[in-house]
């Protein structure tokens, strides 16, 4: 069979359901040590920073997450053309799988910039640029949720939701450039939460363990939260309870 | 489901120049279409074919899905399961739905105006002049159209398909709030339609007022 | 190409003529404006520095609330006379349309703002010497802001939820128009020139132009049922 039919093939609902089954297990058992040796590297092994004390330590977990909030972003961005060109369920399912996530990884960076900037600063919120992005990006994260659940017809919320994330994924660099910008005119420099731009390698280690652990956290929680979304859209289907053992 | 009433005398094939469309040409096939609402199919699965010059009657109880149904073949909403298929262009259909689209606070007039440009369709001052009174219409080109009675308005859509034909009508209950006169304008105006080659496919809830040879296509509630 | 634009000016000319019949969505729109304007003036004391301060920043918030509540009723009378199922199927093709219904739009609520904005930076005590700059910068932003309402708008049209749905998904996408004008008249008020916001401003704008309407009739198309 053509290669276009067997792709076809490969996302359809009860392909994907079978064979991310594993996968989901897989990202979990992998997932818990690599945290696990990420904070460890993190907090006991890294120099707390002559700067900031232990409280830069807070970095390892407020970069990755908003790494994983702007991926996230673009991953539903992906699935949002396979919705709108090919109407894949498969795509709807991940797309909407994965914004209560970014969701999660953007107030996870918001709560871990305030929790740094306190000690920093003196304040828990700045208007810096990374803050007011993570926090526009944090509102059409909600947009999307909001707009997909506000139709009763599941299939149209999902398009409607997809149109609206290809619109915020065109506007996304614009309004973190037009922060950025923004920034400059008031300060005169580019504030930036992160500090100095130079990391030494004893603090890449961590980042880059726990960038991973984010991946894998995010990969488990998606793909289990678009099959449990994909076998609720379709619990009338032969293929449901078959899979489930309540029909033969 | 073939049930002709009445059978209407033959009509040759139409004189129009081009395209020549033989009687026999198929509009719309429909394959096993059923429409959800909220998750549970509405009907049970339709297949029925358009033929070019005839009419399709989809006959239903209120609430089964007539006018999801007609909205779906419009191209207004999107079908579940099943499929249909237009041998038409998009831009000879019309559509007739409850709400006609019809602007209150612009007059008759302008409305029509509005409606055929957007039709792409151009202006004959001669045939709206001529439509107006032919559909009782004449002396309220210039009220807004809030102003006019339920059945005028119904009229001055019915003007719209006149002015701008396209080959196949969709329409939402036609003969519904119309009285004598009007019903039979719109006989007259499917009849027109048919035998310059359209096709009509209109709903309702009961029997027709008046005969027509349809191709009644029942729903059937699930 | 004469055909669709045709179809737009068939379709701003419609826009205009009704807007003309009820005049008085126009002024509810700039009397919105004022209204806010009046508050922030009583709420910040008219003391002239933090009237200086926040001046322009609460000018351009309340074109973007005003612009916003005039968007959440673009597509609603056309929801309930079925002007909205003609346009989906009618021959002209209904991106072109939209531009049409959008341009009418924005010289109806738009522009009546900016020619409202003297009246609220006198409010406001801006300073006049910025005027040209200001209507300038209103003029674009207003275009870009009535453009991504239109995607808002079209993506909400049959919702019941309305305006506060509608104000969640478009309100982070007008950031960068927020900012770019605010960019423009605050350089212009240090003394620099004000050319850098309104650029981007622009850019943003025309590519909204550019990308809006098709996005608003793709909108449509999907979310109709």
């Amino acid at each position: 069979m053509g290669f276009w039919t067997w792709l076809n093939r490969q996302g359809s609902p009860p392909r994907f359901f079978d064979w991310t089954k594993h996968w989901v297990r897989w990202c979990w058992y992998l997932f818990f040590p690599t945290l696990l040796f990420g904070l460890y590297l993190a907090l006991l092994v890294s120099p707390a920073d002559y700067l900031q004390g232990e409280s830069a330590r807070i970095m390892h977990v407020h970069v990755p997450s908003a790494w994983m909030s702007l991926t996230v972003y673009f991953i539903m961005a992906v699935q949002a053309v396979g919705v709108l060109i090919w109407r894949l369920k498969v795509c709807e399912a991940l797309m909407l799988a994965a914004a209560p996530t970014g969701a999660m990884f953007t107030a996870v960076t918001l709560l871990t910039g305030m929790l740094w900037g306190r000690p920093t600063w003196g304040t828990y919120w700045v208007w810096d640029a990374r803050l007011t992005s993570e926090l526009v990006l944090f509102f059409m994260y909600l947009g999307i949720v909001a707009l997909a659940q506000a139709y009763s017809d599941r299939r149209a919320g999902a398009r409607a939701a997809a149109v609206l994330c290809l619109v915020g994924v065109v506007q996304l660099p614009i309004i973190r450039y037009s922060v950025e910008w923004w920034n400059t005119l008031h300060q005169g420099s580019t504030i930036r939460l992160l500090g100095e731009s130079s990391i030494h390698a004893s603090m890449l280690w961590p980042l880059l363990v726990l960038t991973l652990a984010t991946k894998l956290y995010f990969l488990a929680v998606w793909l289990s939260r678009a099959r449990w979304l994909i076998v609720h859209s379709e619990r009338q289907s032969a293929w449901v309870l078959q899979r489930l053992g309540l029909a033969p | 489901m073939l049930a002709p009433d009445v059978h209407l005398p033959a009509v040759s094939p139409p004189a129009i120049s081009a395209p020549a469309i033989s009687p026999l040409t198929c509009l719309l096939s429909v394959t096993e279409l059923s429409i959800e609402r909220g998750g549970f199919a509405l009907f049970r699965p339709l297949s029925f074919q358009l033929q070019c010059g005839s009419v399709v009657m989809i006959a239903a109880d209120n609430g089964v899905g007539k006018t999801s149904l007609l909205r779906t073949l419009a191209g207004l909403a999107s079908a579940a399961e099943g499929e249909f298929q237009w041998h038409v262009a998009a831009r000879e259909l019309r559509f007739l739905g409850h709400q006609p689209g019809l602007k209150g606070a612009l007059s008759l007039l302008d409305n029509l105006r509005f409606w055929l440009a957007q039709d792409q369709c151009g202006w004959d001052a001669a045939a709206v002049e001529a439509g107006l009174r032919r559909f009782n219409l004449r002396g309220h080109e210039e009220q807004p159209a809030a102003a006019l009675s339920a059945g005028q308005r119904r009229r001055v859509a019915l003007l719209r398909l006149q002015l701008s034909p396209g080959q196949c009508w969709l329409l939402d209950e036609p003969f519904a709030n119309l009285d004598q006169h009007g019903i039979a304008l719109v006989q007259e105006l499917i009849a027109t339609r048919l035998a310059q080659g359209g096709s009509v496919i209109l709903t309702s809830h009961g029997q027709l007022p008046v005969p027509i040879a349809v191709l009644r296509v029942a729903l059937v509630a699930v | 190409m004469s055909r669709e634009l045709r179809s737009v000016t068939t379709a701003f000319r419609r826009e205009i003529k009704l807007a003309l019949k009820r005049p008085a969505d126009i002024w509810l729109s700039v009397g919105f404006a004022v209204l806010v304007t009046m508050l922030f003036g009583i709420a910040l004391g008219g003391s002239p520095n933090k009237l200086a301060a926040a001046g322009p920043a609460v000018l351009f918030t309340t074109l973007l609330l005003a612009s916003f509540l005039a968007v959440s009723r673009m597509f609603a009378e056309d929801l309930e006379d079925g002007s909205l199922d003609q346009m989906l199927i009618s021959p002209s093709s209904l991106t072109a349309i939209l531009y049409g219904k959008v341009l009418a739009f924005w010289c109806l609520h738009g522009l009546s703002l900016v020619l409202a904005t003297p009246i609220l930076a006198l409010l406001l005590r801006l300073d006049m010497d910025q005027l040209p700059l200001l209507l300038l910068t209103c003029t674009i932003v207003t275009l870009g802001l009535n453009l991504l309402g239109l995607v808002g708008a079209a993506l909400t049209v049959r919702l019941r939820a309305g305006a506060m749905l509608l104000a969640l998904i478009v309100l982070p996408l007008m950031v960068p128009l927020l900012v770019f004008g605010l960019g423009a008249v605050m350089s212009a008020s240090q003394g620099e020139s004000g050319i850098a916001g309104l650029a981007l401003a622009a850019a943003e704008t025309l590519l909204l132009l550019a990308l809006a309407p098709a996005a608003a009739a793709l909108g449509l198309r999907i979310t109709s049922e």
